[in-house]
């Protein structure tokens, strides 16, 4: 067996984020990540532009009589053109209202994780918890995203977001805690106890309600939220510049939204499993990198009683691929 | 219903803390603990339950007073 077929053998970690897919693989004992941004721009069809894109190896599929630019060109091409990138995913799942939505997904998925290579070999992809009493489409994006692994020659199982945090993150532990993963989309919680997920589940505000809700305010465009947001903002209470004062307001909102039905949800099940030690919480995704989310959210968390004893609480210390290397762990078991 | 820790058999959960802390690789831990290890619905609570509970004492019982029984039949 080659170097080569060694590596198209050994199981891979892929997280579907609504902003972001991560591909995670395991070469040497060491984590390796390949992303793409899960995004597209259309362009109206022309010779020309579709050779210069190809000159310029720009990431992109002639649609009938429209050239798709799909993945980290995308935002190049947004910037440009001062428009919004579109979004083959809203709220953890495949967007209902963008008729390029799996085509786009399963072009990014198999430029990422390319074909299994062997028969039967293992994936792991993460899904995101329910929300509440709803489904919310899951079962449909789990299947669709499923089937184009399937398609590549992979076995694939999905894994929830949260779980895969406590797999990432938890070890110390022995992966009892509550693993958040903040995206774009959702905040994904699992309360996990040696290893098992014991409370799972959602909340509908995240990465993108802050800047949709803050581009509202402001006049701004959400993509230019976004870059602003992941490029110089922190949380630093309100000031004189109105962009980070709006984001501010709505990074609040998410914070006490995510606590408040952490702390609903746990209280309300039923009974837990007993518990002799206090468990920790770890922080992981996009939104929580702005300096001072931490401290934002400890003061949340802390504000009123919290119906089990926690650790500690700190942010993942590679946040962005915290669920892409938890799945792989899983495909790895 | 209560969600319960079950375990493989014969083992407690300070004994599996203690075999999954000596791993030092974390997809061992993590294998070993998925392995071991299941959440379950756990038993109904309510009437169920005050039975399971009683369940000891009436056998008790009942095995008392069939003793008694003998010793007065043996006796008369």
């Amino acid at each position: 067996m080659t170097n080569n077929d060694v590596d198209n053998s050994l199981p891979l970690g892929l997280d579907v984020g609504t902003s972001r897919i991560v591909v995670a693989r395991n070469r040497d004992k060491k984590y390796h990540y390949d992303a793409q941004l899960n995004a597209f721009i259309t362009l109206p069809y022309s010779n020309l532009a579709q050779s210069l894109l190809e000159r310029e190896t720009v990431f992109h599929e002639v649609v009938g009589d429209e050239i798709v630019v799909a993945g980290n060109d995308a935002q190049k091409f947004a910037e440009i053109f001062h428009v919004e990138t579109r979004r083959p995913m809203l709220r953890g799942v495949l967007n209902p209202q963008e008729p390029h939505s799996l085509a786009v997904m399963r072009r990014i998925i198999t430029r990422l994780v390319g074909a299994a290579g062997t028969d039967g070999r293992k994936i792991f992809f993460s899904v995101p918890a329910p929300t509440g009493t709803t489904e919310e489409g899951i079962a449909y994006h789990q299947a669709s995203i499923r089937q184009i692994l399937i398609d590549l020659g992979f076995q694939a199982q999905p894994i929830e977001e949260g779980l895969a945090v406590v797999y990432a993150e938890m070890s110390a532990s022995n992966y009892t805690g509550i693993g958040i993963s903040c995206g774009s989309g959702l905040c994904n919680v699992c309360f996990s106890v040696l290893s098992v997920p014991v409370i799972s589940f959602s909340v509908p505000k995240a990465g993108d309600f802050i800047d949709a809700q803050a581009a509202a305010v402001t006049g701004e465009l959400s993509t230019r939220m976004r870059v602003h947001k992941e490029n110089t903002f922190g949380l630093n209470g309100l000031s004189g510049d109105r962009v980070a004062n709006a984001l501010n307001v709505y990074y609040d909102d998410v914070i006490r939204t995510l606590t408040n039905t952490l702390r609903s949800t746990i209280s309300s099940t039923q009974r837990l499993p007993k518990l002799d030690q206090s468990v920790p919480v770890v922080l992981s995704g996009g939104t929580v990198m702005p300096n001072g989310f931490l401290g934002r959210f400890v003061t949340a968390l802390r504000a009123e009683d919290f119906p089990i004893r926690i650790a500690g609480v700190r942010i993942s210390d590679d946040p962005l691929h915290s669920t892409a290397r938890g799945a792989l762990m899983a495909a790895l078991c | 219903m209560r969600p319960v820790i079950q375990l493989s058999d014969g083992l407690s959960v300070p004994q599996v803390v203690k075999q999954a802390s000596r791993m030092a690789d974390q997809v061992d831990r993590l294998r070993y603990l998925r392995g071991a290890v299941t959440v379950g619905p756990g038993r109904p609570r309510g009437i169920h339950q005050w039975l399971d509970g009683m369940a000891v004492w009436i056998i008790a019982a009942a095995a008392t007073a069939v003793g008694f029984a003998l010793v007065l039949w043996r006796i008369s």
